[in-house]
């Protein structure tokens, strides 16, 4: 995620933003009648679905070391 | 190689000059439209302090300490902590609309800027242990909060203060900026 090695878990110290989640989909199922397979599997879309909300957050979390405009409108009720 | 910034994780309970404080807010305008009123603001996500030390040690002497109250300080000046990362891409402002040129990470000005040899910034390579990642100040940006939003904030915003040597240094260097003189250009005259 963020490669550098003081923090890796802060993302503004990132220089590159890689995002890596596991593609199970198409997993072949080992479970058996008594022993049932706990893995989920994905199918291609929900792991994109997965992937880009993995990157929303990560993207979320960069943007937010960024100043920001805020307008408020309020009603004058005097 | 950059020097490395000491901080200090102690929060004390007034206002220090190289406080490093989160989502500090500036008022940018007030305005009527219509039956409504319209407030701007711009939330920086990180400031440091830049107010002398000696002030807001007087300001919270007479401001909280004694009686009567008698504060000497209207506000407190403090500059927007940029991401490193994000100055050298340029888009440290893009959502205060306002676009910067990108400084690539190769080349005499980048490299310039991180040993702070450019007067306009000054680079913040903060220690090892530090939680903060490289921050960049501009000395063309700084803003005024009001001293007593600044006190309320402080206990839940602080972040860290820069120790005392490292923020000398960017008192001094903010202060040669600021009073530097610009000299108009010499033009040749034109041949006849």
């Amino acid at each position: 995620m963020a490669n550098d090695s003081r923090n890796p878990f802060n993302v503004e110290k990132a220089t590159e933003i890689v995002v890596s989640v596991p593609i199970r989909a198409g997993i072949t199922s080992t479970a058996t009648a008594n022993e049932p397979d706990s893995r989920e599997v994905f199918s291609p879309k929900e792991e994109e679905a997965k992937l880009a909300a993995t990157f929303n957050v990560i993207q979320a979390a960069y943007e937010a070391g960024k100043p920001r405009k805020v307008t408020l409108r309020a009603k004058v009720v005097e | 190689m950059t020097t490395e910034i000491r901080t200090n994780n102690t929060c004390e309970s007034r206002i220090c000059q190289g406080d490093i404080l989160r989502n500090v807010e500036h008022l940018e305008s007030v305005n009527h439209v219509g039956e409504y009123v319209e407030i701007t603001k711009f939330v920086f996500p990180r400031v440091i302090v830049l107010t002398q030390d000696c002030d807001l040690e007087q300001d919270h002497k007479k401001r909280v300490l004694q009686a009567p109250k008698r504060p000497t300080l209207v506000s407190v000046l403090v500059a927007p902590l940029y991401v490193a990362e994000h100055v050298f891409a340029g888009d440290h402002l893009v959502m205060l609309e306002m676009p910067m040129p990108a400084i690539p990470k190769k080349g005499s000005r980048f490299e310039a800027l991180v040993q702070n040899e450019t007067p306009r910034y000054h680079y913040l390579n903060f220690e090892k242990t530090s939680r903060l990642p490289p921050l960049i100040i501009d000395f063309k940006h700084y803003v005024s909060v009001s001293v007593d939003n600044l006190r309320t904030l402080k206990p839940d915003n602080f972040e860290c203060k820069v120790t005392e040597l490292y923020r000398e240094s960017i008192s001094l260097r903010f202060a040669n900026y600021l009073s530097r003189i610009g000299l108009p250009e010499v033009v040749e005259p034109q041949p006849a």
